[in-house]
Formats: C-alpha cells, structure tokens, sequence
C-alpha cells in the first residue's frame, strides 16, 4: 500500500514535470501560460484556510480571467495538503493558501517539506490575538495576568500544540519568566466555550472568533499581542501588550504560495495577479470581515518574512 | 415571543426562501444516499454555490441540506445497511432487518414520521428557551462530556445482551483505532509509521463504508443470492397501529437527542446511539430488538433529528458551534457578513426566527415528500443483489474517493471492508467498534483537558455532582441487570428445590 | 464446520490479544503522563490495548471452555444467542441446511466462496490500475470484470450496466460536485 502511494506520488510528479516542460517548450520564448488553476486548500471547508483560499482563488480569477477552483484536501493540521503539494513540483497551474501551519509543521511534525520547498507568491495579511477573560473576571489588564502567575495557578486555553495562541502564551511565559498551566482545545469555538464555561482563566484568541462575545459583554479583551493598536472602531480601546509591559507581538500569517521548481514568469505572472487582487474592494472587504491587518509582502519579501517568523518559532519550541 | 414568530414565518415563507428550501432538502437527501458524503460534506461541498445568495435564503437552503442529508443517510442505512454518517449506525440494526423482511417502506416511513415529530418538539424548545439551555450547555465541561462518553459506551456494549465481553472488546479496539494519528493534546504523532495520511488519523467515514457497505457485500457474496425480495403493497406502508406503537420511543428519543445535541461535541452520534441501547431496555417490544422492531428505528432516527436541532442552541444562541456540521454553518456565517455570538438573537431576529421557521418549512416538507416516496425507495431491493453490490463497490470507492480527494480514502475502504467481512463471519459487533472509533478522540480530549483542568488529577470526575450523576448511572447500568439476573437464577433454584422437596 | 469457525474465533481473540498488547506496549513508549503529571500522549493506547488484551484472553477463555463442555454443537446456542445462526450455517456451507447451502441461482458454497475470493482480488487490482489508468477507467473495468467474470451478465448487458454506473457517477461527481478524480498516466478521465 505504501510502496504503491509512492509510486503514485513519483508517477504524479513526473506527470506534472513533463507538462511543465510541455508547456515551456510549446511556447518557444519562455512565456508561462496559465491554464486552469487548482488552488488547494489544506484544510477543511468552511474554515478560516478555506475562506481565505476561496476568496483569493475568486479574486485571482477577475485578475487573471483564468478558471481557479479551490479544492480541500485537508488531514493531519494541514499535513496531508502540503505533502500533496510537494509532488506538484515545477506545475505552476497549483497554488496552495498558506497560513502559519507552513512553518509550524516541519518543526512540530516529521514531515519532508519546509517553506523553502514552495515558491512564496502573496501574504495577505496578519492576523494578530487578543487576550481575552471573562466578563466577571478580576483582571482587567495583561500584566495583572501574570502578576497573578507568578504566585498562583493561572489557566489558559490553546486551541493545539503548535497554533497561534501557544505561541503567544509561550513568547510571553519566556518574556516575562511565568508559567501558566495549560488545557488543550482544538479549535477557536471549543476555546470560547471553555472560557464561558469556566474550565479555563484566560485566552488568546483572533478578533474575529471572540468578538460577538466582546460585543455582547460576556468577555472583556485586556490587551492585543500586537505592534500597534487595532485600527478597527471595535478594537480601538485595547491596549497593546507592549503598552503594558508585556513584549510579545505575534501574528499569524494568511497567503498563498505555488509550488517549488515553477519557471520564473509563472512566479511573475502570479505575483502580478496578486497586485492586481489586492488593490480590488473583494480583498478589503476580506480583510476587514476578519479584523486582519493588510500587511501584505510578494515573492522575495514574502520569503524573507517566512524565514524570519520560522526563526522565531523554532526558538519559542525549542525550550 | 408571537412577534417573532410571526417575523419568523414572513421570512420563511416567502417564495424565494420556500423554494430554496425544497432545493435544499431535496439536494440533502440525494447527498445523503452517497456513500461518504453525509450532512457535513454536503453542507461545505455546496457552500459556495450559496455566497451569491441574501444570508437568510442562503442559511435556509444550507439548513435544509443538512436534515435532508441526515434523511437520505437513513435510507441508505435501512436498503443496503450503510449508514451515511455515525449517527445513523445504530438504524442500520433494526432497519435493515426491516428491509430484508420486506418492510423497507415501514421502516423508512416510521423514520420520517419520528424525525418530523423529533423536529417540531426540539424546534419548541429551541425556540422558546435557547438561550437559557445554552447557559446549562456550558455547565458541561470536560468532566462531564468525559462522564457521559463513558455512559455512551457502557450502554452499546450492552446493546449485545449477553456478549458484553465481545462488545466490550470492539469498542476497546474502535478506542484504540483512534489513537492513530496526532495526539490531543501534545500533538505527537502516534502509530503513524511515517505515513503522512496516517497523520490525520483513520478516517471514521471510510471506516464506516467499508465495514458496512463493503464488508456487507463480501458477506452476501458469500452467504449466496436470495429470490429478491417481493413485499406486497400492503407491507410496504407503515400500519397506523405500529405509528401509535412506536409513539413512547420517538418522544423518548426526542428528549434524549435534544438535551445530547445542546452539548458541542459528539451530541448526535451519543444520541442516537444512547436512545437505542434504552430502548433496548424499557420498550414493550425489547425483545424483538435487532429482529426488526420498529422502535429499533423510531428511536435513533428520532433522537438523531432532535439532536440536529438541538445543535442550534449554542450554535445561534452562543456562536459556538454545537456539532461539525453546524460548525461549517458558522464559517458560513462570516462569509456572508453575519457576526455569530449572544447577540445574534437581537442584532437579527429576522435571520434567527426565519431559520427556525424554515427547520419547521423543511420537515414537513420533507415528510409530505417521503411518506409517499418510501415505498418507491424499497423498490430498490427488488434489483437483484448481483447487479446492486457492483454498483455498492462502485459507488463505495467513489464517494470515499470525494471525501478527501486522496486515494488513502479508498485503501482505506477497501481494507476495512475486508475486516468488516470477518467480524461479521465472527459474529463480532461492529457497532461498538464505530462508536468507539467516533468518540475515542473525543473522549481523550476530555480525559486530557479533564486532566488538565484538576491540575493531573481526574478527581474532578468525582467532585462534579453531574459529572457524578452519569457515572453512577453508568455503573448501575453494568451492576444492575448482573445483580436481579443473579437474584432471579437464586430465586428458580430456591423453587426447583422446594419442589424436588 | 462449527469446528472450524470455533477455530477461526479462537485465533482471532488470540490475534486480538496479541495486537492489544503490542498496542499497550507502544503506548507505554509514548509516555503515560506528560511534564505537567496531566494524561499523556501513550494513556489512552496502553489503557485501551491492555484493556482489549485482557477482553479478548475472557473471551478466548470462555471459547475454550465452551468448546469443552460441548465439543460439536455448542456454537448453535451462540449463534442462535447472537441471532444470525442461520446465516452463519448457511455461510459455513458444509452443515448442509435445508437445501444444502445452495443457493437460488444454483450455486454451491464452494464456488461462492471461490467467487469472494476473486471479487475481492479484482478489487484491489482495481485499486492498483489507479496510478495507471485513472480512478473512474480503473472503477469501469472492475464492475465490468465482475458483471461478466463473476455474475456471468451477458457482455453486451455488462457494458451498457457499467456505462450507465459511470456516466452518472461522472455527471454527479465530478461534473456536480467537482471532484479532481486522478487520471493516471492515462490522462483520460
């Protein structure tokens, strides 16, 4: 079963090889030519991946008027879709919508690729966290949260071992030399039900998954892990964690990215696209429905910033 | 509270709305009698096709995609014993029974019948106390969810009578099935022998079309082919005798499905699951269970839908997401603009009130739809085996294939077909092994957080009144048939004694 | 032949208890507790393994037992029990039921049996054409190969079947729901 995946992947990538070279050679001057495109998404639909993956596939397609579709092949936080993509080797036909999973599985996980397998095309934006407590809770600042941890048994959700908010929580336990005990949740939802049911004293979560609740009044947010204060009306009170001495900033990042190997107009064609795209209303509109900051980064930028995040989180796992 | 109701039905019923609600349903239901592709893959699989849409009209028909695919899942179940999701494993029990005595149109009529009547009960409920039922959800806390795991999986090894051994030993291996993959909690890969598709653990939809559907035509082949099955009209139509019969298991089954469905996290599959095994116990007709009894279908299905339903109440009522299908639903939410959280009920009641209302729109219609189409469904059957179970494999392979987009979905199908088919020659229960293998990561991420939460210690299990609660009924649940029984062997022995004296 | 499915459950708990206890020593590996004394990553395997070692050694034991007490018809009390004695006599073949296990179309157990085997051998050689031939190519040469080399369907009724199977399951798959099926070296579907 094993040897026989194998040799799908191996027969997948030669066919994908040979119609790279196909498609180099039929156009004697170099020029790439992008057919039907195949943007994968390596998580399930209906999720945060699958919702920026499909807005950027649509986006992409009015820049390009070339047919996108997205497809799901998710497994394993993302595993099974990167794999996947690995063999896609030199096809610039597929892109894949990346976010910070990229760079934590080849840390966490025994996986064959790392960012440099995949040649970076487009970062969308960040995705900062708040730090968030209940309505009736005693802190009302992220400081007085570890102050409190410093002498007693302070409890915070994460949605996973190697996602956003044990990031955060670990940045801040080396920053400011506290431990906070843990329990483990698996997504977002699961994290609030959690807060609102007691079982855990704080969270880090993005504005987007806890800000019908801050609205409501039921959790109060008391500081953004991020560089500078939100712009967003909602958002605008929370001070950052740097304002109170706290010197953690920390983002996830959302983009996407074709395969490793692509000849070198592809990579343009695409970056051009994606020029195109972020100038369109469709990508503001994503970015504000999501509370995310429009930093965006193309090619090389975009690669120097994947190496510089994957540094950092190397040295938060590490311990 | 008639206020809005009445915005509710004014939503609801207008014309563009009702019909995108048929399309919904309709499209539901023919999802559902894919193999694979249940309500959760329907729903995120037709989720674009919907973004053009007004938010309300959109939800609506993604609403009724999801009932309508748990509908066509029970088909599937009761015609060819291959449940569409984990929820309707237990049908398959007495439904399939059912079929093969020619009574598929009864079984599948009592289905719709008790989903309708499921539906209406849970709506009221949702409908007047969501939002106070969501505050006791979130009383349940990994204690208790780990509590009433236990309860779920003491009472399908039970559901064997007198094999508690061999039903134990398949839900301890369905457990152990799914520690494959990334551990909760330290995210460690276990058993994965470096196979990346391993990562993700094995896929409980694959297992379940193989064990069910393949490992059911391995088994056939071999049993060998019958005369197809030649029910007479009158057969065919559900008795209203047997509707009034099976009255006490579908209200039975609607309380548990409701108040199972409010908790996120495994509320439909326990539900159903739960629903049977007490049936099981307390009905009039308990002996016949697993021969075809009619409650044997009522019951789940009823306690199913109820748990659909009930799904809602943190969903809207909270934003959280009460089940993975509704948790597509909330994803959907953002995509259309909507901010899901408490207030939800009052920044958009016309939303939230034309969706209930569109719950109530979709039963019925679905009834009016399937009472006349169950028998016409149970024609199915008189297609002889020898040209339907190519068609099984065909479709099997296929809809395994589109859950994924991975071949690794059709290994394993293929595999798991095989040990479907000896466990059935072995006449070891599968159903526990399919709970077990639905609830293990879910039970362990309760054990973990459970943990956690005491700090390393599970005492909490203990110190937790309603966590308390359900392990003593768990327990009981064990003791007590082992003690009367032994109490009544005492008893014959006492008698037979005087009488030989 | 209750003897030989007597046989057959008796290695398959031993096989059981064998596989729980490599489960529970692997899970032993992974560590019982993490650093914080919390449940760890090996718990739930070595709990369940030991668990499903012992269960099976119970119920190979009262196999055993069983076997003992009433070495040629004890199997019918557990089969009658289980409620599928019928279906396993009939499966078995040799005990001879009613109509000595031949079936409606006339065929013994024995070609049954030799029929399951070979539904089950083209099946996984569907499954390895894919990488060759593409899924739905690989899926239309094994209902054909089982219509006509096991069902004995006359060819021409066998193509217009598989024809029929697959044009739907085109339309709806990958036309309605756009499922990318692998295509193979092939490249055709």
């Amino acid at each position: 079963m094993k040897s026989s995946k194998i040799l799908a992947a191996s027969l997948a990538g030669v066919a994908a090889l040979s119609l790279a070279a196909c498609s180099e050679t039929s156009a004697s001057g170099g020029s790439f030519r992008a057919a039907n495109t195949t943007m994968v998404v390596p998580f399930a639909a209906g999720g945060g991946s699958d919702v920026s993956g499909r807005t950027v596939a649509q986006g992409l397609e009015a820049a390009t008027g070339v047919n996108i579709t997205a497809e799901n092949r998710e497994g394993g936080n993302g595993a099974v879709g990167y794999s996947y993509f690995l063999g896609q080797q030199g096809n610039g036909n597929t892109l894949l919508a990346a976010e910070t999973s990229l760079l934590t599985l080849p840390i966490a996980q025994d996986v064959e690729f790392d960012y440099t397998s995949f040649t970076p095309i487009m970062k969308l934006g960040d995705d900062y966290t708040l730090m968030v407590v209940r309505a009736d809770s005693p802190y009302t600042t992220c400081d007085q949260v570890v102050e409190a941890a410093r002498t007693e048994r302070v409890v915070a959700a994460v949605s996973g071992a190697v996602s956003l908010d044990e990031v955060v929580f670990s940045l801040v336990e080396q920053d400011q030399g506290v431990e906070f005990d843990r329990v483990p949740y698996e997504s977002g939802g699961e994290v609030v039900a959690g807060l609102l049911g007691e079982q855990v004293d704080i969270a880090s979560l993005n504005p987007s998954e806890v800000v019908g609740q801050l609205e409501s009044g039921d959790m109060r947010a008391l500081c953004a892990f991020s560089e500078e204060r939100y712009a967003y009306e909602e958002l605008a009170d929370i001070p950052t964690a740097g304002e109170q001495g706290i010197n953690v900033a920390f983002a996830q990042f959302r983009g996407f990215i074709a395969p490793g190997g692509i000849p070198e107009d592809a990579t343009t064609f695409w970056i051009d696209a994606a020029e195109d795209f972020a100038e369109s209303e469709e990508y503001k509109a994503y970015i504000e429905d999501n509370y995310m900051q429009p930093n965006v980064a193309y090619g090389d930028e975009f690669a120097d910033y994947l190496g510089t995040a994957s540094t950092e989180l190397e040295a938060v796992f590490a311990k | 509270m008639l206020d809005n109701l009445l915005l509710g039905f004014q939503t609801a019923m207008t014309w563009e709305n009702l019909v995108w609600c048929l399309v919904g349903v309709l499209l539901g239901t023919v999802i559902g009698l894919l193999p694979g592709l249940g309500s959760t893959t329907g729903v995120a699989v037709l989720l674009p096709l919907t973004f053009t849409f007004e938010p309300v009209t959109a939800l609506i028909m993604l609403a009724g995609i999801y009932y309508g695919a748990q509908y066509g899942g029970t088909i599937t179940s009761v015609l060819i014993a291959t449940p569409g999701e984990a929820a309707s494993v237990v049908t398959t029990l007495d439904g399939y029974q059912m079929a093969k005595q020619g009574r598929a149109g009864a079984a599948l009529a009592i289905a719709a019948i008790g989903s309708f009547i499921a539906a209406i009960i849970s709506l009221a409920l949702l409908m007047g106390l969501a939002p106070p039922l969501a505050g006791l959800a979130l009383e349940f806390g990994p204690a208790e969810n780990l509590a009433i795991m236990i309860l779920g999986l003491v009472i399908v090894v039970s559901f064997q009578g007198g094999a508690f051994v061999r039903g134990a030993l398949m839900a301890a291996a369905g457990l152990l099935l799914a520690t494959v993959g990334i551990a909760a909690g330290s995210g460690e890969a276990r058993f994965t022998f470096g196979n990346v598709d391993l990562l993700s653990g094995i896929p409980f939809v694959e297992v379940m079309i193989g064990l069910f559907a393949l490992g059911e035509v391995f088994h056939q082949i071999r049993m060998g082919a019958e005369k197809p099955i030649r029910a007479r009209f009158k057969d065919m139509v559900i008795r209203p005798r047997e509707v009034a019969k099976s009255m006490p298991s579908i209200l039975r089954g609607s309380g548990i499905g409701f108040f199972l469905g409010m908790l996120p996290g495994a509320g439909s599959t326990l539900a159903s699951f739960i629903s049977y095994g007490i049936e099981r116990r307390v009905s009039r007709n308990r002996d016949n269970f697993g021969k075809g009894a009619i409650e044997g279908v009522a019951s789940p299905e009823s306690a199913n839908n109820a748990a659909a339903n009930a799904n809602f109440v943190p969903t809207l009522a909270l934003g959280i997401p009460g089940g993975a299908t509704t948790a597509v639903l909330l994803g959907a939410f953002t995509i259309y603009g909507l901010q899901p959280g408490p207030l939800l009920f009052e920044q958009q009641p016309d939303l939230v009130w034309g969706l209930l209302v569109s719950f109530f729109v979709g039963n019925v219609l679905l009834l009016v739809l399937n009472l006349p189409l169950a028998p016409v469904f149970a024609q199915m059957l008189r297609i002889p085996y020898g040209y339907l179970y190519p068609l099984i494999i065909l479709t099997s392979c296929i809809g395994a294939y589109s859950v994924s987009n991975n071949m690794f979905s059709v290994w394993v199908v293929l595999i798991f077909g095989v040990i479907g088919f000896v466990l059935k020659e072995l006449d070891l229960p599968i159903a526990p092994l399919v709970l077990g293998l639905v609830l293990g990561p879910l039970f362990e991420k309760a054990l973990v957080q459970t943990s956690a939460v005491g700090d390393g210690s599970l005492a909490v299990l203990f110190t937790r009144p309603i966590a308390l609660g359900i392990l003593v009924c768990a327990a009981a649940l064990i003791a007590v048939p082992r003690i009367t029984g032994a109490l009544l062997k005492g008893r014959k022995e006492n008698q037979k004694e005087s009488v030989t004296q | 032949m209750t003897r030989t499915l007597r046989n057959a459950r008796i290695a398959a708990s031993a096989v059981l208890a064998a596989l729980g206890a490599a489960a529970c020593v692997g899970g032993l590996g992974y560590g019982l507790e993490n650093e914080d004394g919390a449940v760890g990553t090996g718990l739930l395997p070595a709990a369940s393994g030991a668990l499903i070692a012992v269960l099976a050694l119970v119920d190979l034991a009262q196999q055993l037992l069983a076997a003992r007490r009433a070495p040629a018809s004890a199997d019918a009390d557990i089969n009658a029990a289980n409620g599928s004695g019928v279906a396993l006599l009939i499966a078995d073949g040799e005990t001879g039921g009613p109509t000595d296990g031949i079936d409606v179309l006339g065929r013994t157990p024995r070609q049954r049996n030799r029929n399951l085997v070979v539904v089950l051998a083209l099946v996984f050689a569907a499954a390895l054409l894919v990488p060759f031939s593409g899924l739905l190519i690989a899926m239309g040469l094994l209902i054909l190969a089982i219509t006509i080399g096991v069902e004995r369907m006359r060819p021409l009724s066998a193509v217009a079947v598989t024809a029929v199977a697959l044009a739907c399951v085109w339309l709806v798959f990958a036309q309605g729901l756009r499922v990318p099926f692998p295509t193979g070296m092939l490249g055709l579907i």
